[in-house]
């Protein structure tokens, strides 16, 4: 099990297109990814689950990973976040 | 003998004037019974949500393949639609559901339930909104799971008839074969709804908010829809059949005598020209324009391409917008007002601040002047567009104070510069005007002259100012009319010093074809007026007939 701690930078919040693309992203790697946000954890494949957060701007949370590609997904997911979701 | 019992009268909010008699076609809403009857073994529950699932995604994909490939906007939404369908934590929930013992139907209700519930928690009001999204995927779902061997968007009007649906989005009336579409009557929708736009300018009769059970009605029903009115008849007795047909006829008689007043310039007896214009919202107005013989596009709003989207239109997309309508509209005047939004609207991409008065805050130009970069795209789409226009006026809303037009001025000569570096044409021969909404700035046009051609009063807001009165709010009753001593003075007063300080001045609030005060307007010496282009003709009449 990996973790990495991030702050949400965009100023919107995790809206629909973000929680978009993360969810996207998250599907793309076998480990079982999720995100935590005061003490409510959710699966990071669903945008509708990262929706239920309730992210705001420069909320802080946790992207845990486990699998075998979980370093790769805390690399890529981070650097998503890092850049505001745009690809 | 016909039962003279049997005429039923529903009433509704008018938003398309018409009147229309035909067959009735009830749309009927989800069919779910056959889903809660039958409940299978796990697997067919399973199987059965599964091909829900998979017929809606279909459905979608068929949906973006259809689109005009420049919407990207639409695009968007449709593939986030497609996320949500195939989202892995609602299909964990419904299988387990489904395993508890739950048909496909009460699993998937549920779980859609449980998250309606956990977004009815957030703080944030877009979030929240985010419910719509799920609702228009997880209907279409659910119909699929009752009826896997239908078609969800499945009106098929085989004669023409009066349409009736609880609700009716703009891609399925555009779906629609609009010869057979004689009217629309909606239980719910609103008179500013996409939709109801669209039934003006097609010009499909058409009312909202009617207290119709559509489930319960039968349709071998005769319809007449009053859309003057806002009533609808189901099975009208003679005698009211008879009152309706008659209205029918006149009303026709009534456009019939209109159409004679096309391809002639609106003049006073006198033999004075009043130019009448029309206030447009984009390139699906263009052809109401013409065919209402409009002389000029007195306010062309641009904020509808800004609405109800995740991020700006970009400088390309506004371009192609704007140059269709110019193209469209060859040899007319066309007044383009500048991005028009406030803190009373929603608009995701921008941050915008919670204000107490948003009225009376960030809106019109001082968004534009505090979002800069969102103002020069815009103007750098409308500079670039404008070679296709042969007589343009660009026009700042919510001045109020002198700054604000030389910065705005200062920002589109930079914007020329830009272009003419990069060797882009534009039309050099651009008026600049403004809105005269703030009722201060009234009272300095002598210096507003010295830096713009023209002004158009923006009577919905200027009234709204100037009488301290919320014009939305049915409350205030006869203090929110127009036709206030006090006001018209004003009208008048901002109108003769227009002229003092050779300022063109004209009208595009709705007050501008009020049969009352139009005259008055006339007599004041308006230079032009600007309506929804379906009243021109009528106004064009009536100011025929003015000494």
């Amino acid at each position: 099990m990996a973790e990495v701690k991030k702050v949400l930078l965009n100023k919107e919040g995790l809206h629909a297109r973000p929680a978009g693309a993360l969810a996207k992203a998250a599907a793309g790697f076998k480990s079982k990814i999720e995100l935590q946000f005061n003490q409510k954890r959710v699966n990071a494949k669903s945008s509708l689950s990262l929706m239920t957060l309730g992210l705001s701007h420069n909320s802080e949370f946790t992207i845990l990973a486990d699998g075998e590609d979980s370093e790769q997904a805390l690399k890529t997911l981070a650097d998503l976040v890092d850049k505001e979701f745009k690809i | 003998m016909i039962s003279a019992a049997s005429t039923k009268i529903f009433k509704g909010t008018a938003v398309s004037k018409g009147i229309a008699r035909g067959p009735l076609y009830f749309k009927k809403e989800l069919n779910l019974t056959n889903g809660w009857a039958s409940r299978g073994s796990v697997a067919d529950e399973q199987n059965r949500y599964n091909r829900a699932v998979d017929l809606s995604r279909t459905d979608l994909n068929q949906l973006i393949a259809r689109m005009d490939v420049s919407h990207s906007e639409g695009r968007e939404v449709i593939e986030a639609h497609i996320q949500l369908l195939e989202d892995p934590d609602v299909q964990e929930q419904v299988f387990a559901k489904v395993e508890e013992g739950f048909s496909a139907i009460e699993a998937y209700s549920n779980v859609v339930e449980d998250f309606r519930n956990l977004f009815a928690q957030l703080d944030d009001e877009y979030m929240k909104q985010r419910v719509h999204d799920l609702d228009d995927v997880s209907k279409r779902v659910l119909f699929y799971i009752a009826n896997p061997n239908e078609a969800y968007e499945n009106i098929s009007l085989t004669q023409p008839s009066i349409l009736v649906s609880d609700d009716l989005s703009p891609s399925q009336l555009l779906s629609l074969d609009k010869s057979k579409v004689l009217g629309v009557v909606l239980k719910h929708g609103s008179t500013q709804s996409h939709t109801s736009i669209l039934c003006r300018s097609l010009e499909i009769p058409c009312i909202v908010r009617a207290a119709i059970d559509v489930d319960s009605q039968d349709s071998k029903m005769i319809g007449f829809l009053d859309s003057i009115a806002g009533d609808l008849y189901l099975n009208p007795d003679p005698q009211i059949e008879a009152k309706l047909e008659s209205k029918r006829v006149n009303y026709i008689n009534e456009l019939k005598l209109l159409q004679s007043f096309k391809n002639m310039a609106t003049k006073t007896q006198s033999g004075r020209l009043v130019p009448l214009g029309a206030n447009i919202s984009g390139p699906q107005d263009v052809e109401s324009v013409l065919k209402n013989d409009a002389e000029l596009v007195g306010l062309y709003r641009t904020e509808f391409l800004f609405l109800d989207r995740t991020k700006a239109p970009t400088e390309d997309e506004q371009f192609e917008v704007y140059k269709k309508v110019f193209e469209g509209l060859p040899n007319k005047r066309i007044i383009l007002r500048t991005l028009d939004i406030g803190g009373d609207k929603v608009i995701s991409y921008l941050d915008l601040e919670k204000e107490e008065n948003p009225f009376l805050g960030v809106r019109g130009i001082r968004l534009c002047l505090k979002y800069k970069d969102l103002f020069k795209d815009q103007l750098r789409a409308i500079l670039r567009a404008s070679i296709y226009a042969s007589d343009l006026g660009i026009m700042f809303p919510m001045v109020s104070t002198l700054e604000e037009i030389t910065d705005s001025k200062k920002i589109l000569d930079d914007v020329k510069k830009e272009l003419s570096l990069k060797q882009i044409p534009y039309n050099e021969k651009i008026d600049i005007g403004v809105m005269m909404e703030v009722p201060s700035l009234g009272f300095m046009l002598k210096e507003v002259a010295q830096e713009v051609s023209f002004i158009s009063i923006g009577t919905n807001d200027l009234f709204q100012y100037s009488n301290a009165c919320d014009r939305m709010n049915a409350d205030l009753g006869s203090i929110s009319s127009p036709n206030h001593t006090g006001f018209l003075r004003f009208l008048k007063f901002i109108i003769e010093e227009s002229h003092k300080y050779g300022l063109h001045v004209g009208v595009c609030g709705s007050i501008a074809h009020h049969p009352q005060i139009m005259p008055f307007l006339i007599e004041c010496g308006v230079d032009d007026l600007s309506m929804t282009a379906q009243h021109v003709l009528e106004a064009r009449k009536a100011i025929a007939s003015l000494k």
